[in-house]
C-alpha cells in the first residue's frame, strides 16, 4: 500500500515535472513490475568464438515483504541436471543474500553465505551479480539524458555503487523505456570507465499488468563472446507461497 | 668509373652549399619520425610467421585468454600486520582507479576464501574474523599450504605478500595499449603514500615495459660512446681535428637518417636493433676514412685542395663502393633467415651501409672543402714509422719463408678451430642481463622470494566425448602433476585439481586434505558448487567446451637448453601417467626462445652461405679471377670459425645475438681483403713479380688496414658496457675476428698468392690505369 503511494506521487510528480530524477526513474522501474510472482524456462545460448555452450534452467521468483527469493533449477547440460539453488535477497543493501545449493550427484544441501558476487556464472558473458536482483539503494542514480532508443524514446540513468566494493563494475548506464519503464539496453563499465559489456533486452510482452523480456542478449566488448538468454513460458501470479522457496524443496 | 665519380664531386664541390643545405634538411626531415619509433619485444615476435609454436600460442590464448597480470610485492612487518592490510586496501583502490585496462585487484584485504561445516559454506573475505597483528599471522601462515595461493599473495617464510592485478584483453583499436600500464604504475608509485612501502613491481607487461627501456638507453649510450672513440681514434691516427670528426658527423647523419626511414615505413625494433648504431657508426666510417686519407694523400703530392678532393675521392671509389656492397651483402643475407626481427636488422644494417657510403660522398668532400686552409694531417712525412718498419720486415719474412708462416698460421688456427664441437646453443634471457640493471635485480629476488620468475604452460587435450568429467582422469593428472612437481627446476603447479581439492575441503570441512573427488557426479558437484560459490579460476585451467586442461608452471630462471630438458621431461611424464595417445602441448615464454634459438641457429647456415656466394661472386668479379676470387674467401672465412672455435674452447654459449656473428663477420672483414687484393692486383699487373708486388702491397695497404681494423675492433668494444651479456661477448668476438682476419690478409693471404701463384704474368707491363 505504501508502495503504490509512492509510485502514484512518483507518476504524478513526472507528469508536472516532465522528467524525473535517476532515483525516481528506478523506482518507477521496480514498481512497474507488479507481479507477485513468476515462473519461466530461461535457455541460455553461450557463444565464445565458434564454440556455443547451451543451459536449460526452469526459474520462479516470489516478492516478498522484504525482498525477492528465486528458485532455479538446471536441467541442461545431462551432468548437472537437477542440480538446484535457492535465493532469498534483501532490499536492504546491509542485509546479506542468502543462497542454498544441492547437490544431488553428492547428496548434499549446502547454505552459501557471504559474496562471490564477482564469479561467473556457468561459464557465460554473465557475472552471478548480474543475475542478482540488486536493490536500489545499493546505488546512486543519476538521470542523464532523453533519448530515442530504436522505435521508443528512453531515460538514460547512469547508476553507480554507493560502495565501490560492493560491484565489480565502475558504473552500469541503463536505457529505461518511458513507455513501460523496462531496460532497452545496460551497459557496464569497468573501474577505469571502458565499455565492459552491453545487455540488450528484446520482445517485452505484458503478463497481467507486468512486462517482462522474451529476450536479452549480452554481447562482451572486449572479446567475440556472447550469451543470449531466451525467456519461455513466462508465467505470473501462480499463486506460488513461501513454502515453494524453503530449503526443504532443495532435499 | 674514376670519370664518372670525378665529374660527380666536381658538381657536388661546387654546389657545396645547395649540397650541405640539402642533406641537412632531408636529415632534419626526418627527425621527428625518431620519436615514433616502435619497440617490439615479445618472444612471438622473434618466432617464424609459419612455425607451429605460434599456432600453439594461439590456440592457448583461445582457450585460455592472454589477459597480463601484475604483482606488487609488499615486505610484510608482523608488528604492523593490521596497518599494512589497510595500506593495501588504499593501494588497490588507487590502481583500479589510475592503472588503466585494470580488471581486479586482489590482495589479503579482499582476498575471499571458502570455509565450511556440516551445513553451510561460506565465501568471505581470508581476513574477516582477523582483529590483531597474531591472527593475520596464523591466517597467513594457512594460506601457504594453498597451492592456488602460494607464492603469489605470500611467499614460503611469509615475509611478502602480494598485490594481484588482473587485466582485460587489451583493446586492438588503439597503438600498443599494453605499454601504457608500467608509465602509470610508475606515476601512482611514486606518490608518498605508497612509495613508502617497498613495494617491488614486477609482470609481464611491467618487465616488457622496462626491457624496451633498457634497449632504448642502451642503443643511445652505445652510440654515443661508439662517436666519442671513433673521434678520438681518428684524432689520434690522422692527427687532424676536422679528419676526425667530419667522417663522424657524417656517420651520425647516415645513421639518423636510416633510423627515420625504419619509422617512416612503420618497421619495428627488436632488442637485436640495439647494435644497429654502433654498426653503422663502426663500419660506415671506412669509406668516409678512406676519402678523407685519400684527400690527404694527394695533399701531399701537392694538389690544389679542391682537385686533391674530388681525384681522392675518385680514387677510393670503385673499392668503397665494392666493401660497402660486400658488407651489405652480408647483413642481407640475414634474409635467408625465418626470423623476423634478424632480417629486419640485416634490412636496416645493409640500408645503414649504404647510406654511409652515400652520405660520404656527398658530404665529406663537401665539408672537406671549406675553410682558408687546406686540411693538412700531422703525419710525419717522408719517414717510417713503427708500423711502416714492422710491415716491411713482416713482408720480407712471409716473401721468404711463406710455406713457414702460412703452414703455421694455418695450424693455429686448426687448433682453435678444434674447439667448435664444444659450442653449447644456450641463451638465458634472465642471466643474460646484468645484475647491475633493476629488471635483474627484480628477477633474482622474485626467483629467490616468491617462487620463480617464469612460467610454462601445460594444455592436455580430451576429445569431446571423453571430456574432462572423469575422476579416473583427474587422478591420472595429480599422477603427472606430481611427477612434473618433483622435477628440481619446478618450483610450483597449479591446475584444475587445486581448485577440486579445495572445494573437497570446503565440502568435507577438512582443512589439510589433498583429496580429489572420487566419482565423475562428485567432480560435477564440485566444480558446480565453485563457480556459484563465486570461485573465478575456472577460465584459467579449463577451456570454453571443457575439452582442453591447462597446468600453470612456475620455474626458477630457466636457459633455453634447461627448458628444453624440462619440455622432455613433462613430456615423458605425460607419456607415462596418461599415456602416449593423449595429445599435450607445452608452451611459454622460454619455450619459444629455444624453438627461436633452432631457428636462429639453422638460419645462420643458410645466411652464412647466402653471404659467402654472393661475396664469393663479388670477389670474382672484381678481381677478375675466379681463383683469386675463392682464395680471397680463406682469410675472411677462418676468422669465423676460429672465432666460434675460441668460444667452445672458452666455454662460452651460442646464444641468440652471437648467433648472427658469422654472416657479419664475413661481411665486414672481406673489405679488408678487397683493399689488399685490389692493390695487389694493381702491383701486379705492373710488376708481373709476385714477391715485389705483396711487399709493395703489405706496406702499403697494411697502414691503412690496421688502422680500420683498430677502428672496427675498438668500435665493436663499446659493447662491453652493455648491459646485455650477449652483446658484451658479440663485441670482443667480433674485435677477435676482425684482428684475426687482418692477421690473414697480412700473413695467410700473401703466403697463398706465393705458393699458388693464381695469376698469370702480365704480357706488357704498362702503367696502371688509376681508375
Amino acid at each position: 500500500m505504501k508502495k503504490s503511494v509512492f509510485t502514484l506521487a512518483l507518476l504524478l510528480s513526472t507528469s508536472v515535472q516532465a522528467v524525473p530524477t535517476g532515483l525516481e526513474i528506478m523506482h518507477l522501474v521496480e514498481d512497474s513490475d507488479r507481479s507477485h510472482d513468476m515462473t519461466q524456462i530461461m535457455l541460455m545460448k553461450i557463444r565464445r568464438g565458434d564454440v556455443e555452450l547451451k543451459r536449460l534452467m526452469k526459474s520462479e521468483t516470489l516478492r516478498t515483504a522484504k525482498g525477492r527469493k528465486t528458485f532455479m533449477q538446471f536441467e541442461k547440460p545431462a551432468e548437472i541436471r537437477g542440480t538446484r539453488f535457492l535465493i532469498w535477497s534483501d532490499d536492504n543493501p546491509d542485509v546479506e543474500d542468502d543462497m542454498w545449493i544441492s547437490l544431488p550427484n553428492s547428496g548434499l544441501v549446502r547454505r552459501i553465505s557471504g559474496s562471490g558476487k564477482q564469479g561467473v556464472f556457468m561459464r557465460s558473458d554473465l557475472l552471478n551479480e548480474d543475475i542478482q536482483p540488486r536493490a536500489i539503494e545499493d546505488d546512486t542514480h543519476v538521470y542523464l539524458r532523453t533519448e530515442a532508443c530504436g522505435e521508443n524514446e528512453c531515460y538514460v540513468v547512469e547508476s553507480t555503487p554507493v560502495r565501490p566494493d560492493s560491484s565489480f563494475y565502475g558504473k552500469r548506464l541503463a536505457w529505461v523505456r518511458t513507455d513501460i519503464f523496462q531496460a532497452d539496453r545496460i551497459e557496464r563499465y569497468s573501474k577505469q570507465g571502458r565499455l565492459l559489456k552491453t545487455s540488450w533486452y528484446t520482445g517485452y510482452k505484458n503478463y497481467a499488468g507486468s512486462w517482462f523480456a522474451s529476450e536479452m542478449v549480452t554481447k562482451n566488448a572486449l572479446k567475440d563472446s556472447e550469451t543470449r538468454v531466451s525467456y519461455r513460458k513466462i508465467e505470473v501470479n501462480r499463486n506460488l507461497t513461501a513454502q515453494a522457496f524453503s530449503q526443504q524443496r532443495l532435499k | 668509373m674514376y670519370q664518372f665519380c670525378y665529374s660527380l664531386m666536381s658538381v657536388l664541390v661546387k654546389y657545396r652549399i645547395r649540397v650541405l643545405l640539402f642533406s641537412l634538411v632531408m636529415v632534419a626531415a626526418l627527425l621527428p619520425r625518431l620519436g615514433t619509433l616502435q619497440l617490439d619485444n615479445s618472444n612471438e615476435a622473434f618466432l617464424p610467421e609459419s612455425d607451429p609454436s605460434i599456432a600453439e600460442m594461439a590456440a592457448f590464448k583461445k582457450l585460455f585468454g592472454n589477459e597480463d597480470t601484475a604483482l606488487l610485492l609488499v615486505p610484510l612487518k608482523a608488528d604492523k600486520l593490521v596497518q599494512q592490510v589497510r595500506q593495501l586496501e588504499v593501494l588497490s583502490r588507487a590502481i583500479e582507479q589510475q592503472i588503466p585496462y585494470v580488471k581486479s585487484v586482489y590482495a589479503l584485504h579482499n582476498l575471499e576464501v571458502m570455509r565450511g561445516d556440516e551445513q553451510s559454506i561460506r565465501v568471505e573475505p581470508l581476513l574477516k574474523v582477523a582483529g590483531d597483528n597474531a591472527q593475520i599471522s596464523q591466517l597467513l601462515d594457512s594460506l601457504r599450504q594453498q597451492p592456488l595461493y602460494a607464492d603469489i599473495f605470500i611467499n614460503q617464510d611469509a615475509s611478502w605478500t602480494g598485490v594481484l592485478v588482473e587485466f582485460f584483453p587489451y583493446p586492438k583499436n588503439e597503438m600498443d595499449p599494453r605499454k601504457e600500464v608500467a608509465p602509470a604504475f610508475e606515476k601512482l608509485l611514486a606518490q608518498a603514500v605508497f612509495s613508502e612501502m617497498e613495494l617491488i613491481l614486477i609482470g609481464d607487461p611491467i618487465f616488457d615495459y622496462e626491457m624496451d627501456q633498457l634497449i632504448q638507453q642502451e642503443t643511445g649510450l652505445l652510440w654515443l660512446c661508439s662517436i666519442v672513440l671513433e673521434v678520438l681514434m681518428l684524432w689520434y691516427f690522422l692527427r687532424s681535428f676536422r679528419l676526425a670528426w667530419v667522417p663522424v658527423v657524417v656517420m651520425v647523419l647516415a645513421t639518423l637518417t636510416t633510423f627515420g626511414l625504419i619509422s617512416f615505413f612503420g618497421w619495428k625494433m627488436t632488442m637485436l636493433v640495439s647494435m644497429v648504431p654502433s654498426l653503422i657508426m663502426c663500419i660506415g666510417i671506412a669509406d668516409s676514412v678512406h676519402i678523407s686519407c685519400a684527400y690527404q694523400d694527394e695533399i701531399q703530392r701537392g694538389s690544389e685542395r679542391m682537385e686533391a678532393l674530388k681525384v681522392g675521392a675518385s680514387k677510393v671509389f670503385l673499392p668503397c663502393l665494392l666493401t660497402s656492397l660486400t658488407t651489405a651483402a652480408g647483413f642481407l643475407a640475414f634474409m635467408a633467415t625465418d626470423i623476423a626481427p634478424l632480417r629486419e636488422v640485416g634490412i636496416y644494417s645493409a640500408i645503414g651501409v649504404v647510406l654511409a657510403l652515400v652520405f660520404s660522398y656527398l658530404l665529406v668532400p663537401v665539408m672537406l672543402a671549406f675553410g682558408p686552409k687546406p686540411v693538412k694531417s700531422g703525419r710525419r712525412e717522408g719517414k717510417p714509422d713503427l708500423i711502416d718498419r714492422y710491415l716491411a720486415r713482416l713482408a720480407d719474412s712471409v716473401i721468404a719463408r711463406p710455406l713457414r708462416w702460412g703452414g703455421g698460421f694455418f695450424l693455429l688456427s686448426a687448433a682453435l678451430i678444434a674447439g667448435m664441437p664444444f659450442i653449447e646453443l644456450d641463451t638465458n634471457p634472465i642471466k643474460g642481463i646484468s645484475e647491475r640493471t633493476e629488471l635483474r635485480q627484480k628477477a633474482d629476488f622474485v626467483d629467490l622470494t616468491m617462487g620463480g620468475i617464469m612460467t610454462m604452460d601445460v594444455v592436455i587435450n580430451r576429445p569431446l566425448d571423453k571430456g574432462i568429467h572423469s575422476a579416473e582422469f583427474i587422478a591420472q593428472m595429480e599422477g603427472f602433476i606430481s611427477g612434473v612437481r618433483s622435477h628440481s627446476s619446478v618450483v610450483s603447479v597449479r591446475s584444475l585439481n587445486d581448485v577440486l581439492a579445495s572445494a573437497h575441503r570446503v565440502l568435507k570441512h577438512k582443512s589439510d586434505t589433498t583429496e580429489l573427488p572420487d566419482s565423475r557426479a562428485k567432480l560435477i558437484d564440485y566444480l558446480f558448487l565453485y563457480e556459484m560459490g563465486g570461485g573465478t579460476m575456472l577460465d584459467q585451467f579449463v577451456s570454453f567446451d571443457s575439452t582442453d586442461l591447462r597446468i600453470a608452471i612456475r620455474t626458477r630462471s630457466l636457459s633455453t637448453r634447461d627448458s628444453g630438458l624440462l619440455v622432455d621431461f613433462i613430456r615423458q611424464q605425460a607419456d607415462e601417467m596418461l599415456g602416449s595417445a593423449v595429445p599435450v602441448a607445452v608452451t611459454g615464454p622460454i619455450v619459444n626462445i629455444k624453438v627461436t634459438a633452432d631457428y636462429l641457429a639453422e638460419g645462420q647456415k643458410s645466411s652464412f652461405a647466402l653471404a659467402f656466394g654472393v661475396i664469393a661472386l663479388i670477389m670474382m668479379v672484381v678481381l677478375r679471377s675466379p681463383v683469386l676470387g675463392m682464395m680471397s674467401l680463406l682469410p675472411n672465412i677462418l676468422p669465423i670459425f676460429v672465432a666460434l672455435g675460441l668460444m667452445g674452447w672458452a666455454g662460452i654459449s651460442l646464444s641468440l645475438s652471437i648467433i648472427i656473428f658469422a654472416p657479419l663477420v664475413l661481411g665486414v672483414a672481406v673489405d679488408d681483403t678487397i683493399h689488399f687484393l685490389v692493390r695487389f692486383r694493381k702491383a701486379f699487373d705492373v710488376t708481373g713479380d709476385y714477391a715485389s708486388a705483396i711487399r709493395e702491397t703489405i706496406i702499403s695497404a697494411g697502414r691503412p688496414l690496421i688502422f680500420t681494423t683498430f677502428i672496427l675492433a675498438n668500435g665493436f668494444s663499446v659493447l662491453a658496457i652493455s648491459v646485455f651479456q650477449e652483446n658484451v661477448t658479440f663485441g670482443y668476438l667480433a674485435g677477435f675476428a676482425f684482428t684475426w682476419a687482418l692477421l690473414a690478409d697480412l700473413i695467410l693471404l700473401p703466403a697463398l698468392l706465393l705458393l699458388l701463384k693464381p695469376l698469370k704474368a702480365p704480357v706488357s707491363q704498362t702503367p696502371v690505369n688509376q681508375t
